[in-house]
């Protein structure tokens, strides 16, 4: 007796031991989980020691520069007005006083500094040293920031209808809480008619990620019931809930555990291993529990059913079980930490699965009542059953036409593959409407941009960074980039030396340019720093003036567009390069995001290109025939190829959500053509009939994997309506791919095997 | 970093040991009993001696300085400057004070000039040399001096009633029986509250925490020098010869070093005049060079 056989049977003999060590494994997980740690932030993508990460991280510490949240406050009625002024500022004096927030480093109407020339005076104060009394003085404090370049834009709109007070936190982790007592702040503290909108990536990652436990908790339950019903539908068995629940929960719950309990954070990626988890370990339990149905018709016996149920079973699912875990756990070599940690997870929750399907499934299926002996009752085919047979005997007969069909559709696939582009943005994980949406959309429209990038700028010498031909190229280089429609503001050293130099001059015009000699510009700078607030100018150039920082204000935060910029920036470096002794370097949370998307496309492409070699591999050893496993490649190849081509064609993005999924595609394609396969073999081997094993296995097998297929796809539908769109992407992509693996399997396979089936088996 | 813990590790050691001839002059307060103010100096009265012995010590002074700046990325830079300052009136009344900057190269021969009022704003102008210009400035008391750590206000002095001061207790305090004095400030500034370490004997402060609204310390100034500067007239000043305001978490410092002070070299009002303000100092100081 093999021993998953042993252990089945063991398992059936004493159920109650079972069941109470089941309970003890999951008393400790529950225990374990107290101890979750929640991780929302995207830069953790990347490895600590990674060097775009090192040189962003280099850039915040030698520039004061932080992960900010954008407020902005929009009154249409105009924002220059006493009322809406005094509010905002009040306001202002409460963020300064928020734990969490970097107060000097705040920028806003009275907390940054307008240098003006006032007869021979140069004042620079904050651009609302005080709060206007009158309509009068009011408007006069627009059109003083309507004429500073340097602050249009960034600290009021154009239109004069919107204020914005950019809030550096501590910590990226921070900005949910900060966030939320903001909005307190603003609640209580505007007039009436004036709104107000948060924005800014750090908002959208943090609170991304604390809609996303919140969703967790609403739309995988609702996933798990939509599962319950259908099998309850499909199965006719209110009993065959309990296994399949149980089984689905106690997996996602001891892997959980012992991911929190050995001491990993839940970060977004590790919080979708429960969505992951479920499909599979419902499969394994659906495969089990649709042949024991069947076989309980033969038998009246449930230890016997059970043991006749199990004998075909053992090697297909030991073998998926296998392969899906190795598909997952290929992951691990990826460069993403987190995807390492999700891969391994995902491994670990497949093996769980699998103990728990030949242990606490068999000690189920003795205790529970099960509905009205069927010894008694005539065999009732599935109403799917009649529908199944047709399906075998149609690729059967009509063999050469399912192939040249299925490589028609291949062939689009393929297309719709080829028009895949990776794109990403925080703030579209988020559906269309969400107020984080919506907020960004408006604030993007009146402002210079939420998203942030800089543009280091790098010199080999203290002072080389603001010497004159360095501060004039930035200036041409500003000027360039905001060429581009999504660049809305940029800002340096430059804009401030412009400024000043024009106010030495009493405000004359033709000054607003950068000082051609190095004196002139230390001067300046030192004025600047020895009058205003000197943060203002750390934020762009360092002490020893070594090393700029240009920033730059996006409009639109996908990916595509910042890589854009970043190609039209090296064009025009190509066509007006650097002067010497400077180089320059791309980094900020836009540019980060870029580097993880670029990493995880190529790591998660390189992780399912090496797990499909490994998959083959196996095939190839447990089907000791290199034909059979190329055949069992067939129907995954295809659904991939399939649900990616849907993916392509439907125009979507190629993004984190959808690269997740593809690692999902391995595990799940698989899973079908190896119980198919298995029990083809396994019948032709007895009969050495292909009509007859194709009649087989479009018997119980084909139900199974009909059933499986139904359960899956529908069963994540109700992510679709989740606010968060990678939720509504795994759905759908769920569907399209249980649907396109389980029709490739049906179809395909028996018409392969009808034309080779004699060369291959 | 490691000077203050060890200060205050001494702090400790209680008034016991440390108080010595001042603890049996004020006999300290009972065990568990709130400390009677009255025993103690007033607050006012001590920050006004304090703002006396560190601003107006001398009828007038010429320094030389060395301004060295740590920024948050670690690198240091510097300035190197000659200082005059002239008393106007008596201790806490109205000075003036010119700045010559020598170093580094770029800002050479920029010149700043402060008519300190007792009251009103201060008047400040700055020569800017590569455009020739005399420019007013005007800008917030505390903003920050030329791109250091310490503002205006630590150059020129903060007027001693801009605050409401307690004296909470006599301690030692990295070695020195000090007052530790709790202002408040008067009217909305960037600090909510600062603490003073204030010398008993020179009334020279060691240590000033500055905390925002939250309690947080923010900035934190440390004298760590003190040396007795003769006068002509023989009388020894005790003056504070290296400084440093250091930011919060102590990333970011600035130190601030006489290299060699005088005083009583007898300027005149007629120095600190916007024709010297331009002019190269060798054009028109003739006193002892600092």
């Amino acid at each position: 007796m093999t021993l998953p056989r042993r252990i089945v049977l063991a398992s059936f003999d004493r159920p109650v031991a079972v069941l109470l060590a089941a309970a003890a494994v999951t008393l400790f997980a529950c225990i374990a989980l107290l101890g979750i740690r929640i991780d929302t932030d995207p830069e953790n993508m990347l490895s600590p020691s990674q060097p775009d990460r090192v040189v962003y991280d280099g850039l915040k510490r030698d520039f004061g520069l932080n992960d900010l949240i954008v407020v902005g406050v929009i009154d249409p009625e105009g924002a220059f007005r006493p009322r809406t002024l005094a509010a905002v500022a009040a306001v202002i004096d409460s963020i300064l006083e928020l734990p969490g927030v970097i107060p000097e480093d705040v920028v806003s109407l009275t907390t940054t500094d307008n240098p003006q020339s006032l007869a021979d005076l140069v004042d620079i104060r904050p651009v609302m040293a005080r709060i206007p009394a009158t309509a009068a003085e009011a408007d006069s404090l627009r059109r003083a920031v309507a004429g500073n370049p340097y602050l249009d834009e960034v600290i009021a709109s154009k239109r004069g209808d919107a204020l914005a007070i950019y809030v550096p936190l501590v910590a990226k982790d921070r900005s949910f809480a900060v966030a939320a007592t903001i909005r307190g702040l603003l609640d209580r503290g505007l007039p009436d008619g004036v709104r107000y909108r948060l924005a800014g990536l750090p908002v959208a990652e943090d609170t991304f990620g604390h809609e996303m436990f919140l969703e967790m908790a609403v739309v995988a339950p609702l996933a798990f019931a939509g599962i319950l019903l259908l099998v309850l539908l499909l199965f006719g068995e209110p009993s065959f809930l309990v296994p399949v629940g149980v089984v689905a929960a106690l997996s996602v719950l001891w892997t959980m555990g012992v991911l929190v309990g050995t001491g990993f954070t839940v970060h977004i990626m590790s919080s979708m291993i429960p969505v992951f988890l479920l499909p599979i370990a419902v499969l394994d339990s659906v495969h089990l529990l649709s042949e024991f149905q069947e076989r309980r018709r033969q038998h009246g016996d449930r230890r016997q059913a059970l043991d006749a149920s199990m004998r075909p079973l053992y090697r297909p699912l030991a073998l998926t079980s296998l392969t899906s875990a190795v598909g997952f756990a290929s992951l691990g070599l990826a460069a993403i930490p987190p995807v390492r940690v999700f891969g391994l997870f995902v491994a670990v929750g497949i093996a769980v699965a699998w103990l728990l399907t030949h242990t606490l499934v068999p000690a189920l299926l003795a205790m529970l009542p099960l509905r009205a002996d069927a010894a008694n009752r005539a065999p009732r085919a599935s109403r799917l059953a009649p529908m199944l047979a047709r399906i075998g005997s149609l690729s059967f007969r009509r063999a050469r036409t399912v192939l040249v069909v299925a490589a028609v559709l291949v062939g689009i696939g393929a297309i719709g593959v080829t028009r895949l582009r990776s794109d990403d943005n925080p703030v579209r994980w988020f559906r269309a409407g969400h107020p984080m949406r919506v907020a960004h959309d408006e604030l993007n429209e009146r402002f210079g941009g939420t998203y942030m990038a800089h543009l280091l700028v790098k010199g080999n010498a203290p002072g080389a960074a603001q010497r004159p031909a360095v501060v004039a190229w930035m200036d041409r280089l500003q000027r360039r980039l905001e060429r581009d429609p999504a660049v809305g503001k940029t800002s340096s050293v430059a804009d401030i030396l412009r400024r000043l130099n024009r106010v030495l001059h009493d405000g004359d015009p033709a000054y607003d340019r950068v000082p051609m000699d190095s004196e002139a510009i230390g001067q300046l700078l030192f004025l600047f720093q020895g009058s205003g607030d000197p943060d203002d100018l750390d934020d762009f150039l360092t002490r020893d003036g070594d090393r700029a920082n240009l920033w730059v204000q996006l409009r639109e935060g996908d990916n595509h567009v910042m890589q854009r910029v970043e190609d039209e920036t090296a064009r025009a470096i190509r066509n007006d390069p650097a002067p010497d002794g400077i180089s320059i370097r791309w980094t900020g949370p836009n540019h980060i995001n870029l580097v993880w998307q670029r990493l995880m496309v190529l790591g998660m492409l390189q992780a399912i290109l090496g797990s499909f070699a490994v998959v083959f591999l196996l095939m190839a050893a447990a089907f000791r025939s290199w034909r059979m496993a190329l055949l069992a490649m067939v129907p995954l190849s295809v659904a991939i190829v399939s649900a990616y081509g849907l993916v392509g064609l439907a125009g979507h993005r190629y993004d984190m959500p959808i690269a997740i999924c593809s690692s999902l595609s391995l595990g799940l394609g698989i899973d079908f053509a190896i119980h198919f396969l298995e029990q083809y073999r396994a019948r032709w081997r007895e009969t050495r009939s292909l009509g007859d094993a194709n009649e087989h296995v479009f018997g119980a097998p084909g139900l199974a994997i009909t059933r499986n297929a139904v359960i899956i796809s529908l069963g994540f539908l109700p992510l679709v309506v989740s606010s968060l769109t990678p939720y509504v992407t795994v759905g759908l992509f769920f569907a399209a791919l249980m649907i396109s693996a389980a029709l490739a399997t049906l179809f395909l396979l028996p018409a392969l095997l009808r034309v080779a089936g004699e060369r291959i088996l | 970093m490691s000077r203050i813990p060890a200060g205050r590790r001494r702090v400790v050691i209680p008034s016991i040991l440390a108080a010595g001839a001042a603890a049996l002059l004020l006999a300290p307060p009972a065990e568990g009993a709130t400390p009677a103010p009255s025993r103690y100096p007033s607050g006012a009265v001590v920050m006004e001696r304090c703002v006396a012995a560190w601003y107006y010590p001398g009828r007038d002074m010429v320094a030389r300085l060395r301004m060295e700046i740590l920024d948050r990325g670690g690198k240091t830079s510097y300035r190197e400057m000659t200082m005059f300052r002239k008393n106007m009136a008596g201790d806490g009344g109205e000075q003036r004070y010119l700045i010559y900057f020598h170093e580094p190269g770029d800002v050479r021969r920029m010149t700043c000039m402060v008519w300190k009022h007792i009251g009103g704003d201060d008047e400040r102008w700055m020569y800017v040399p590569a455009i020739d210009r005399i420019r007013r400035v005007a800008a917030p008391e505390r903003s920050r001096f030329l791109g250091s750590d310490f503002v205006r206000e630590e150059f020129s002095g903060r007027d001693a009633d801009a605050d409401s001061h307690r004296v909470v207790e006599l301690v030692r305090h990295r070695g020195r029986m000090c007052w530790k004095v709790e202002s408040t400030p008067r009217t909305t500034t960037d600090f909510a509250h600062m603490t003073t370490w204030v010398d008993t004997t020179t009334y020279l402060p060691w240590t000033q925490e500055f905390r925002n609204r939250r309690d947080d310390v923010f900035r934190t100034f440390t004298v760590d020098r003190v040396k007795e500067i003769r006068a002509p007239d023989g009388r020894k000043i005790p003056t504070i010869v290296d400084r440093s305001v250091w930011g919060r978490d102590r990333k970011n410092r600035t130190r601030l070093i006489h290299k060699r002070v005088r005083y009583d070299v007898g300027l005149t009002d007629d120095d600190f005049t916007q024709q010297h303000l331009s002019m190269a100092l060798e054009g028109w100081y003739r006193g002892p060079r600092p």
